[in-house]
């Protein structure tokens, strides 16, 4: 609408008047961009702002009521001082102040991320291993039932995984029945059921069927197996699509919630160590501490955002992986 | 690709009885073999940990008092056949959970699709620096949806510390009573405030002064005369921005007698609107959804030719009518696609509601995931609301819910989208 752009004008003169027109648009709608821009990531400036506040500025409870001042609009951004040491504080857990100085290693944020880690590789190595198998069956291989089989793994598309969490509760109980290591709160259990996902293997399918029939055919005049042919051909050559599954498994296992807080709750994952931090009441929660360790949590994904997000935006685009 | 295979691999002459057909089928037992291989590992774990859960949620939603199950099979005097289901059509806390879902969907879908797409069509027009902003638009989307909600949960404090303590202006907490009390206007306990939004609105609007109801609804329409001829006889850039001032200062002041005339009406029950707490967490939820909606809108647009622009352009289209005629048609499969992904998603949100309420949600902000959790972990396993068997019957009824309205969509809407 702001730039639909003088016709009129365009039509009666040369070029040379209607760019000089065209510069205010354009500039105007960069303002218009910008403002929108900063109030949506106003929580991100706030969040940072915030876990750098010294307590007093922070915790709700210190913000004494006989004071009638609330500040001005900048220091609710701005720190008055920077207290860097409170990220530190928020790796060591909430009550670093009253609790004994811990090592590194047996910090509250370094367990979670070594165990977001292990599992988070665990899950996107397996998740990537049954998906590029099944999805190159579907694509390149003929054999019986396929379409049935296919179906199915459609079909298996439209089941949230919020349905499957009591059955799946149960079965990984089982499990542990059979062996403490498959069970709830083992490692296999956080990342075991969601090993197959219909979604990367239709996702793959698409590409694999993309690759020229006569690279297929020319690979098996060589003497190429399957198998050498999918290692050494089409997963090189579909490379952008195996790597954006496997990095959107990999965010989908930092970003899980719910999954580890039921089946693994004495395996504390990023997320749920993040609500550690939360009390049940506002005055029992650290303010700065608690942004701090949001910070935390959220800042290895925006700095692996920043250095793929060409690959980010493109796999969301074309895919609409939600 | 049977027809490039070695002739070395052809079986050695076994008999007339080898015909071609025997061979080639035999070819295709082989490779049906291996092919099942190929995909043994992925159907295992969707046939166990995806389709299975399914089949065994709808068989223990026939079972009561089950709480932690001992054994797959609960035992045999549990065995309840449908009470689950005609408890849930009676449970009222089911039914609103059920409403509070609908309206959830409704206002974070609709709102989010018309925000993101307002975004999207003034990022197409950006011609330098479109990158950066698809780059900085799609940040929230990114981020860790349990962190980003406590940050919400700290921005909406209302400095409470519990959900019985006034908000106070001396400490108005978070960021958005912060502004309020800068504002002058009362300050809220957004997240855990059950009252309807237009209850507290329209509340406030006292006596009604009907003369000078009247002579600010005449300024109203005269700013919007001075409006609409601004629009039409300036210069498109200024006339855009003079219309756009005056339509906003048109809107402040009709605003006032709205608020005013509202005031007769009794905003109570259902016309009091979504509650507060609903309308933040709608928000929360807009912005962030925004990301997502707004790149795959934008990878729309920009499919849309130019050419086509160029020639509803002559043909007289502008603004609006090129929007509604035009690129919102052409759009439709995009529109559509994200339609039915939110809608989804919306149904199955759980993760902002579980942390940006950290004590629980409130009566007006139970939806059916949060309401499922309560059910399977909160209450007493000895309640007959309690447990497995009810709960799986939830979620029995939230996938009915969701592959319904999928097919519901598909039906009414594929009509009406343009897949050229």
């Amino acid at each position: 609408m702001i730039n639909a752009g003088p016709l009129e004008k365009s039509t009666a003169t040369t070029a040379r008047p209607t760019r000089a027109f065209k510069l205010p648009d354009q500039l105007f709608l960069h303002i218009l961009l910008i403002v929108i821009l900063f109030f949506m990531l106003l929580p991100f400036i706030w969040m940072v702002g915030t876990a750098l506040k010294p307590d007093a500025d922070a915790t709700p409870t210190s913000l004494s009521g006989t004071e009638k001042n609330i500040g001005t609009l900048v220091s609710l951004f701005w720190p008055r001082e920077f207290h860097w040491e409170n990220f530190v504080k928020a790796w060591n857990g909430k009550y670093s102040a009253n609790v004994p100085d811990v090592s590194f290693f047996d910090a509250p944020f370094t367990r979670y991320f070594f165990n977001t880690i292990i599992v988070g590789v665990a899950e996107t190595v397996g998740v990537l291993f049954t998906s590029i198998m099944a999805a190159y069956a579907f694509a390149r291989m003929e054999f019986w039932g396929k379409g049935i089989l296919f179906g199915f793994i459609l079909a298996t598309l439209a089941i949230p995984h919020e349905a499957t969490y009591i059955p799946n509760l149960v079965i990984i109980s089982q499990l542990g029945q059979i062996a403490s290591w498959l069970g709830t709160n083992s490692y296999t259990a956080l990342f075991l059921p969601w090993l197959g996902s219909a979604f990367y293997i239709f996702l793959l399918r698409q590409f694999f069927m993309a690759l020229p029939q006569e690279l297929y055919e020319a690979a098996q005049l060589d003497g190429i197996s399957e198998l050498g042919f999918l290692g050494r051909i089409a997963i090189p050559l579909s490379m952008p699509a195996v790597l954006t599954v496997g990095l959107f498994a990999f965010l989908g296992n930092w970003n899980a919630f719910l999954w580890p807080l039921i089946a693994a709750p004495n395996i504390p994952v990023v997320q749920t160590g993040l609500r550690t931090f939360v009390g049940n009441a506002d005055v029992q929660t650290e303010w700065n501490l608690l942004m701090a360790a949001a910070t935390i949590v959220i800042l290895p994904i925006i700095i692996l955002y920043f250095v793929v997000q060409r690959r980010f935006i493109e796999g969301v685009s074309r895919t609409g992986i939600k | 690709m049977a027809s490039v295979s070695k002739p070395i691999t052809k079986p050695p002459e076994t008999g007339p009885l080898q015909t071609d057909a025997a061979f080639k089928r035999r070819k295709k037992l082989k490779n049906s073999l291996k092919a099942y291989l190929f995909i043994a590992p992925a159907m295992l774990f969707l046939f166990f940990f995806n389709f299975f859960p399914i089949i065994y949620a709808i068989f223990l939603s026939l079972y009561q008092r089950i709480s932690v199950v001992k054994g797959v099979i609960p035992p045999a005097e549990n065995f309840a056949g449908f009470a689950n289901y005609t408890r849930l059509l009676t449970d009222p806390d089911w039914w609103n959970a059920f409403f509070n879902t609908i309206g959830y969907v409704f206002g974070s879908v609709f709102f989010g699709l018309v925000v993101a797409l307002g975004i999207a069509l003034l990022l197409d027009k950006v011609k330098k620096g479109k990158e950066f902003y698809r780059v900085a638009f799609f940040l929230p989307y990114v981020t860790s949806l349990v962190a980003v909600a406590t940050v919400w949960y700290i921005i909406f404090s209302p400095y409470a510390s519990n959900a019985l303590v006034k908000p106070n202006p001396d400490r108005p907490g978070g960021l958005v009573n912060w502004v309020f009390a800068a504002a002058g206007i009362p300050m809220q306990r957004w997240l855990i405030d059950d009252r309807g939004i237009f209850t507290i609105i329209f509340a406030n609007g006292g006596k009604v002064d009907w003369l000078s109801g009247l002579i600010r609804l005449l300024v109203v329409a005269a700013l919007i005369i001075v409006a609409v001829v601004a629009y039409r006889r300036l210069n498109h850039t200024l006339g855009v921005w003079v219309s756009a001032i005056v339509g906003a200062i048109a809107l402040l002041v009709g605003w006032t007698v709205i608020v005013e005339l509202a005031h007769l009406f009794p905003w109570t029950g259902w016309a009091g609107g979504p509650s507060i707490a609903m309308v933040a967490i709608t928000v929360v939820a807009v912005w962030y959804s925004l990301g997502f909606n707004i790149i795959l809108l934008l990878a729309g647009l920009t499919n849309i030719s130019r050419e086509l622009y160029d020639a509803a352009r002559i043909d007289g289209a502008r603004g609006w009518s090129m929007l509604i005629s035009m690129t919102i048609p052409l759009l439709s499969p995009t529109l559509f696609f994200l339609l039915i992904v939110n809608t989804i998603s919306a149904f199955q949100a759980f993760t902002l509601f579980f942390a940006i309420l950290p004590s629980g949600p409130t009566r007006s902000v139970q939806v059916l995931s949060t309401f499922y959790y309560e059910v399977t972990f909160k209450r007493g396993s000895g309640t007959d609301t309690a447990g497995f068997g009810y709960s799986s019957t939830i979620v029995v009824f939230m996938l009915l819910l969701i592959v319904g309205i999928n097919q519901l969509q598909q039906r009414i809407l594929a009509k009406r989208v343009n897949y050229d």
